[in-house]
């Protein structure tokens, strides 16, 4: 949700006035936020990176690392670096190196670290470099290698470590360090000479007729739209180029509305001219295909080559630029003769603190992050269902209609939303008594069909001398500061006149967890999750339509500071406050949306792209989008399904429906001044067709489920991009329109173009890939032309897999627990297939006592049989869940691909346990060059226990 | 145990139901279900498919149109289009039988809404217990349709009441136009008469004018007062005038800041105030459009207020009546139209009293003789538009035997949320609100529609609802269009369809904003009982098969 459009007309013609009544100007404001030439210190950044390649090679970085000043030690090499031409600034070193093969680098500056610093204005800001980003970020992974050894000659020390032949070999003069793994560089820090750490010093008025610099002119204060930053420590940015030897592709770095691979940011045709920005804003009516910042942001990127993946993790909390150029020239010897990608990471203060993650693949770079920066939460069952939201539904009655409405045209749904309408005044945990007088009535309803109510919290507190929340915030000192460092900080937001929790302060988030409590949220039920808008913050009057970066947080720091984690500490706490709010071991998984986020949101929430539109291109950038936030460990992503502004046409809707049905997050929703466009408002035949898109993703949930327990164990995205599936093969390297789910096999690329009738689809390697809904065969790596009329979503499944799916359409998926499973299985060229499911009880955290179920299907592994095994290490621990669930079935086995031996196939023999017995199977021969299927009748087998269906 | 496994029961099921009608099958279909001598089943509508008998009900949907799952869930996933049976059949002995959708059968919900016997949650899904609760709800379903009943009869005959008077208004309307027209008649006959009178006595004026002898000093009067006069007036102008400019530069002043506002202010910056302030700009803006200064007028107001072109003396010997005629030439005609113009801005502007003459003061007779024939004009002219008045209201949209004349201006009012809602028949529909006692008008009577598809699986929904079922009155289909309402900010007009459904006594019950500034009402009169198709179908609607 977001803001109401107001296109400001500049003609006050009549005409204008009409047409813009017709088609609303929908364009960013570009005015409104900076570009880096308007961002003082990414202009100085660039502009040193602009004299470096001038001098070409005679350029050298004034960055001296002090050789005896090195210390190796429990896997931690600590050291000086001198920049020696400001006369000797020391810069504390410390390279750590983890067992992960993860090394983090960090640089920090003596004389801010010991205090020894004067600020301009009086300012009350900490004067040390903010070196507690990692207090939010991380959570673990960073074991040191104790075993580390290091050996220096001619002014290189090298550093081996891990299992793995991991090297650092650290170049004294100028600093730079290259990482290698088995001989072969991998990531080289500062190969351009680009560092730059903006060191502290007092300001010294010019003389008269003496003119500044042109970086000067920006050192000590910035003005941007109205609003002057004070800057009371001067310039203090720090800036590192990263170069990817012989690796062509980058991703990651959300959020941005572009490509997943990476654009080059120097020019060029199809390229940006400005670097990408992470500066968490709230961009309204954002455009697609931009490097422009957008709500969240993760520094995190992931570089690929033909057989290898690596990252770096660039941790910063502020406003941060990176340029991405691409070169075919290849200084490094060792690489084979392909492209290498050169970053350049520019951030406005903090220290300089990288991580480089070797990989050697995907899987262990994902890891790797994860290791890091936790794993996404495993969500409840609910929440991957499908979400009705809408700017506002307006009172009970209105709820209860929508409510009434799928039930009557048989379309599931699980959660509904409100908006900031249902306030009393905007006045979050607070109800409208006019229209939302008995909210606990309303939830009690929609619990009955186990359907849940999602409403918002935003972190502006209304300036309400009546408002209890916003009194107890201010009178307890909860509330972010202006740059004084005393008064609370003011705003405007929705409800006008605003402060802003101040979630950096633990007693703040302790408070703001009590909040939750049923007896403090009135009319709050267990049955009501929230909605964390506007978190970056959003402050309508501020610069750039947020806070000034010298408003002050706990601890002193600069917001400038701490500005990118603010959304994150935010939703952290309403997580923690949902959490507890039942009491001691009668916690459930709290669902938590957020539009901001950092490195870590993952671990307590879900987000979506903010506030996009209905249009076409909006639909295209959406998967784009999330397959880079879940390659950047945050796969719990959705767009707003039919665009929150404007209205779409009935075909953009049913298409977004199709695409939505793959969003890990799945969401409906509409801006206030939009037409009703409820599943079930379009007419015929849209309605059914939308309604067939949403009933897939529901049969489909124990895929997805099964797909989010693997991201929550091993950092593995939900939506994989080509490169994830197939590392090898470079032609799916920048496919960004296509993935595939989880482990399943499933190859989706839901129709994003208008009045398409077909697609072509890139088939990856030579195994057979069948149409999900009539099997028609594919064989041939390559693309393929596949049929997509409006009815039709291209969906394949890969030959190999087992899909587990339950069938049966309920009213939401809480009434789907108990029912029968349908497993698909797509036969491989060979023959073969496998697969796996995971099941818990989808709310509570029994399944970290081991109450769940794990099981692995293989399908001919030698018998020409399917088998379940059980993948639980410790089956005992689940045995209260399994008596539970034992009387879950498999009621049907379809097999895709069979040979046409299989027509005399009448019967099946079924083991489970001690048992034995039959179970029907039928054969239908394809047609029109259609794989052949044969359907296992009721199998009867039990979805807890071990058993075989033999095909002899 | 907590839940009942669905194998051990299906097993049990099977027994029980094996000589008896199967689970979930009505009486009416338990032919359909009798075993044949093989011990099989064939699906209804797919007789190639043939099925042991035992595996009617089995948990496992073997015909492709559902008809082997009467009693069970398996057959829910099947397109609704396919399925050859209405549902899971309810007894609900003590209430009436309903179908219940299959998707609903054994999920862990008791749907009383449908099943008040409970009977859907055969299985025990999850632990669900559904107990019978027939009776209750049975109980007070009936007594619901009883005075449903009641409500409607009494509808029919207040309909009756609505059409008798609105008989008898039309008779009185039509007696009235003949009346009237009658009426007209004559008054056209007193005009004729009275423009002759006039005629007359204008005759009889102009030649005692002309016999007249001259009076030179009169006219110097005259003049002198005229000349007096025209100071008066012009210093009057010179004062309206400044007062204008002083005007003109505080609205520009105004205007300046109000454009400084919108163009400067932060659109993202949620201000209802400012918002307000800007929406109403721009309102003002396209009504007035470009209010520049007419150059031309200046010019003439300035030579106007300069040297006084008159030679008023010269003017004491002339010797005609109109004053004009005294002005040289083109001047004169100039000044005379500028000051009659300036008079009637004054006397519009409350700055002057009304004056009738424009030259001589004409006679006694010849006064009363204009306004006799003024006066007679008038009737005619008011009477002719009285008749158009009983015309147009005589064939206006009142509906299928004027059902609605009587009710026209009645006026209804409900509350929801943040809003009163007033309706009146016929006329306007306003939202009042509650915080800040604002009224907007949400639209004025245009015409009725009929729609015969409300109660269509399309537009009503594939599955009934019982709640709405047990609550609502059904919609009859005719429909109340009110258009033209205040403005939306960056939407249309207001408009409001109010669906009507039958009712004793007139009443708002929902009201809902569908899309933006687009309202529907759901409003009961007694105007549009007794048209047959009350209510709606219970449990699965009749239209299922009828989808897409």
């Amino acid at each position: 949700m977001g803001y109401r459009p107001m296109s400001v007309r500049s003609t006050p013609a009549l005409i204008l006035l009409f047409l813009s009544l017709l088609q609303p100007a929908q364009t960013v404001k570009h005015e409104n936020f900076k570009t880096c030439s308007q961002s003082g210190f990414c202009k100085r950044n660039r502009a040193l990176a602009d004299r470096a390649q001038a001098a070409g090679a005679s350029w050298a970085a004034p960055y001296e690392l002090d050789e005896r000043t090195l210390q190796l030690r429990d896997g931690v090499l600590t050291g000086k670096i001198w920049k020696t031409d400001a006369g000797g600034i020391e810069l504390p070193l410390q390279v750590s190196l983890f067992e992960s093969g993860v090394a983090r680098v960090t640089i920090d500056e003596a004389q801010r670290r010991a205090g020894e610093i004067t600020l301009r204005h009086d300012s009350k800001a900490r004067k040390e470099r903010y070196n507690e980003a990692e207090k939010w970020a991380l959570v673990g992974g960073h074991k040191c290698q104790k075993t580390a050894a290091m050996e220096t000659k001619e002014g290189v020390t090298t550093v081996a470590y891990g299992p793995d032949n991991y090297e650092a070999r650290i170049t004294h003069k100028p600093f730079s360090v290259q990482f290698l793994r088995r001989g072969e560089v991998y990531v080289v820090l500062n190969d351009r000479n680009l560092i730059n750490v903006e060191h502290w010093r007092p300001k010294i008025e010019k003389a008269e007729g003496e003119e500044l610099t042109e970086d000067e002119e920006t050192y000590w204060e910035e003005t941007f739209g109205g609003n002057t930053d004070s800057k009371p420590r001067g310039p203090e940015s720090v800036a590192l180029d990263i170069t990817f030897p012989g690796y062509d592709h980058v991703y990651g770095i959300p959020e941005h509305a572009t490509s997943l691979s990476l654009k080059e940011t120097r020019g060029g045709e199809g390229n940006y001219n400005e670097p990408y920005r992470l500066y968490n804003s709230d961009v309204f009516e954002y455009e697609t295909d931009s490097p422009m910042t957008l709500y969240g942001s993760i520094p995190f990127m992931q570089a690929q080559k033909k057989g290898s993946a690596v990252g770096v993790f660039w941790l910063s909390a502020a406003e941060t630029w990176v340029d991405v150029i691409k070169t075919k020239r290849n200084p490094h010897a060792l690489t084979t003769e392909k492209s290498s990608t050169q970053t350049h990471w520019i951030s406005e203060s903090g220290l300089l603190d990288v991580f480089v993650l070797p990989g050697p693949d995907v899987t262990s770079v994902y890891r790797q992050y994860g290791e890091l920066t936790g794993f996404t939460t495993l969500p409840a069952m609910f929440s991957i269902a499908y979400h009705q939201c809408r700017w506002n539904y307006i009172s009970q009655d209105d709820v209860q209609d929508v409510d009434r409405k799928f039930d009557k045209f048989d379309i599931p749904y699980d959660v509904i939303w409100l908006d900031i309408e249902h306030t009393d005044g905007k006045k979050y945990f607070t109800w409208d008594p006019l229209t939302f007088g008995k909210p606990e009535s309303m939830q009690k309803t929609l619990a009955k069909r186990d359907r849940k109510l999602v409403a918002i919290v935003d972190p502006h507190i209304k300036n309400d001398g009546n408002y209890a929340v916003g009194k107890e915030m201010v009178e307890k000192g909860f509330g972010v500061k202006d740059k004084g460092g005393d008064k609370v900080y003011e705003g405007w937001c929705w409800p006008g006149s605003s402060h802003w929790v101040d979630c950096f302060n633990p007693a703040a988030v302790d408070w703001w967890k009590s909040l939750f409590k049923f007896d403090k949220y009135i009319g709050s039920t267990p049955n009501l999750w929230i909605w964390n808008d506007m978190n970056e913050p959003s402050v309508f009057n501020g610069p750039e339509t947020t806070m000034p970066k010298d408003n002050i947080h706990h601890g002193n720091w600069e917001h400038r500071d701490v500005h990118n984690i603010n959304g994150m500490s935010f939703h952290n706490a309403t997580y923690e406050g949902l959490k507890v709010r039942l009491g001691n071991g009668k916690e459930r998984r709290p669902f938590v949306l957020t539009r901001s986020f950092f490195a870590g949101s993952q671990r307590s929430a879900a987000m979506w792209t903010g506030d996009n539109q209905a249009d076409w291109p909006h639909l295209q950038q959406a998967f784009p989008m999330l397959l880079a936030n879940g390659i950047a460990g945050f796969p719990f992503a959705g767009a707003d399904v039919g665009g929150f502004f404007g209205n779409p046409s009935k075909e953009l809707l049913t298409r977004w429906y199709q695409a939505g049905a793959f969003y890990p997050f799945f969401r409906g929703h509409a801006h206030i001044d939009a037409k009703r466009r409820e599943p079930y408002l379009v007419g015929e035949p849209y309605v059914s067709i939308i309604r067939n898109a949403i009933r897939l993703r529901y049969s489909l949930l124990p895929a997805w489920y099964t797909a989010f327990q693997r991201a929550s164990w091993e950092g593995m995205p939900i939506l994989r991009p080509h490169f994830v599936v197939f590392p090898d093969d470079e032609a799916g390297f920048a496919i960004d329109d296509q993935f595939f789910l989880g482990d399943t096999g499933l190859l989706a690329k839901p129709v994003v173009w208008e009045s398409a009738t077909k697609t072509t689809v890139y088939f990856p390697d030579d195994q057979v890939y069948y149409d999900y809904f009539d099997f028609t065969p594919y064989h041939r790596k390559g693309h393929h032309e596949v049929p997509a009329a409006l009815e039709k979503i291209p969906l394949f499944m890969r030959g190999g897999r087992i899909i587990p799916r339950k069938d049966r359409p309920r009213r939401s998926s809480g009434l789907m627990k108990y029912d029968p499973y349908t497993l698909v299985i797509s036969v491989s060229s060979e023959g073969t297939a496998g697969g796996v499911l995971y099941v818990d009880d989808g709310e509570t955290y029994a399944h970290r006592s081991g109450a769940y179920i794990h099981r692995a299907f293989t399908f001919n592994h030698g018998d020409n049989a399917l088998r379940s095994e059980n993948l639980h290490p410790e089956p005992e621990k689940a045995a209260a869940y399994n008596k539970d669930m034992k009387s879950v079935r498999v009621e049907r086995i379809v097999v895709v691909g069979v040979g046409k031996g299989w027509a005399t196939k009448k019967e099946v023999v079924v083991k489970q346990g001690s048992k034995t017995w039959n179970a029907k199977i039928v054969y239908t021969e394809g047609k029109g060059g259609k794989a052949n299927t044969a359907v296992v009748r009721d199998p009867k087998v039990s979805i807890t226990k071990d058993w075989s269906v033999s095909f002899m | 145990m907590r839940r009942g496994s669905i194998l051990l029961l299906l097993s049990s099921a099977s027994i029980a139901t094996a000589s008896s009608t199967p689970r979930g099958v009505s009486p009416e279909d338990a032919k359909l279900y009798a075993p044949s001598a093989e011990k099989t089943f064939i699906c209804f509508t797919n007789p190639h498919v043939t099925i042991p008998y035992e595996s009617v009900n089995d948990d496992y949907c073997d015909c492709p149109d559902g008809s082997d799952e009467p009693g069970t869930s398996a057959c829910s996933h099947l397109p609704h289009k396919s399925l050859a049976i209405r549902g899971f059949y309810c007894k609900n002995e003590k209430h009436t039988p309903a179908f219940l959708p299959l998707g609903r059968v054994n999920d862990g919900v008791c749907d009383y809404e449908v099943c008040c016997d409970g009977s859907d949650e055969w299985a025990g899904v999850g632990g669900v217990k559904c107990e019978n609760r027939c009776r209750e709800i049975g109980k007070a379903a009936r007594k619901m349709a009883v005075e449903r009943e009641r409500l409607r009869n009494e509808g029919v005959r207040k309909k009756k009441e609505l059409l008798d008077r609105a008989k008898t208004m039309r008779i009185e309307l039509e007696d009235n136009v003949k009346t009237t027209r009658i009426k007209i008649e004559a008054l056209e006959e007193k005009v004729k008469w009275l423009e002759v009178q006039l005629k007359e006595t204008e005759e009889n004026e102009r030649l005692k004018i002309v016999k007249q002898p001259k009076e030179g000093s009169k006219l110097g009067v005259l003049v002198s007062l005229a000349r007096e006069r025209m100071q008066e007036l012009g210093s009057s102008l010179e004062k309206v005038r400044g007062d204008r400019d002083f005007a003109r530069s505080r609205l520009g002043k105004a205007e300046g800041i109000l454009k400084a506002l919108k163009e400067g202010y932060n659109p993202n910056f949620n201000d209802e105030g400012v918002k307000a302030a800007v929406r109403a700009w721009e309102e003002y803006l396209a009504q007035e459009g470009e209010h520049s200064e007419n150059r031309a007028e200046e010019r003439d107001l300035d030579s106007l207020l300069g040297e006084d072109e008159i030679d008023w003396e010269g003017f004491t010997e002339a010797d005609t009546h109109g004053f004009g005629a005294y002005l040289p030439g083109g001047i004169g005609t100039w000044v005379h139209d500028k000051l009659a113009d300036f008079r009637q801005m004054l006397v519009e502007n409350g700055l002057l009293a009304a004056k009738s003459d424009d030259g001589m003061p004409e006679s006694r007779a010849l006064v009363s003789a204009r306004q006799a024939l003024q006066a007679g004009k008038t009737e005619e002219s008011d009477t002719k538009s009285h008749l158009e008045t009983l015309l147009s209201d005589l064939t206006y949209p009142y509906g299928q035997d004027d059902v609605f004349r009587s009710l026209k201006g009645e006026c209804i009012s409900s509350q929801f949320g943040e809003y009163t809602y007033e309706y009146c028949f016929l006329g306007t529909a306003y939202q009042k609100s509650l915080k800040d006692s604002s009224s907007v008008s949400l639209g004025e009577y245009a015409r009725i529609e009929v729609d015969k598809s409300v109660n269509d699986a399309s537009v009503r929904g594939i599955f009934g609802s019982g709640w709405e079922e047990a609550h609502d009155e059904g919609l009859s289909g005719l429909s109340l269009i009110h258009e033209n309402g205040q403005q939306c900010w960056n939407g249309p007009k207001r408009s409001v369809k109010v669906d009507l459904y039958c009712s004793a006594v007139d009443e708002l019950r929902s009201v809902r904003e569908e899309e933006k500034c687009v309202y529907r009402f759901e409003v009961g009169a007694a105007a549009v009982c007794g048209r047959g198709e009350h209510g709606r179908g219970e449990g699965v609607d009749e239209n299922v098969r009828d989808e897409l």
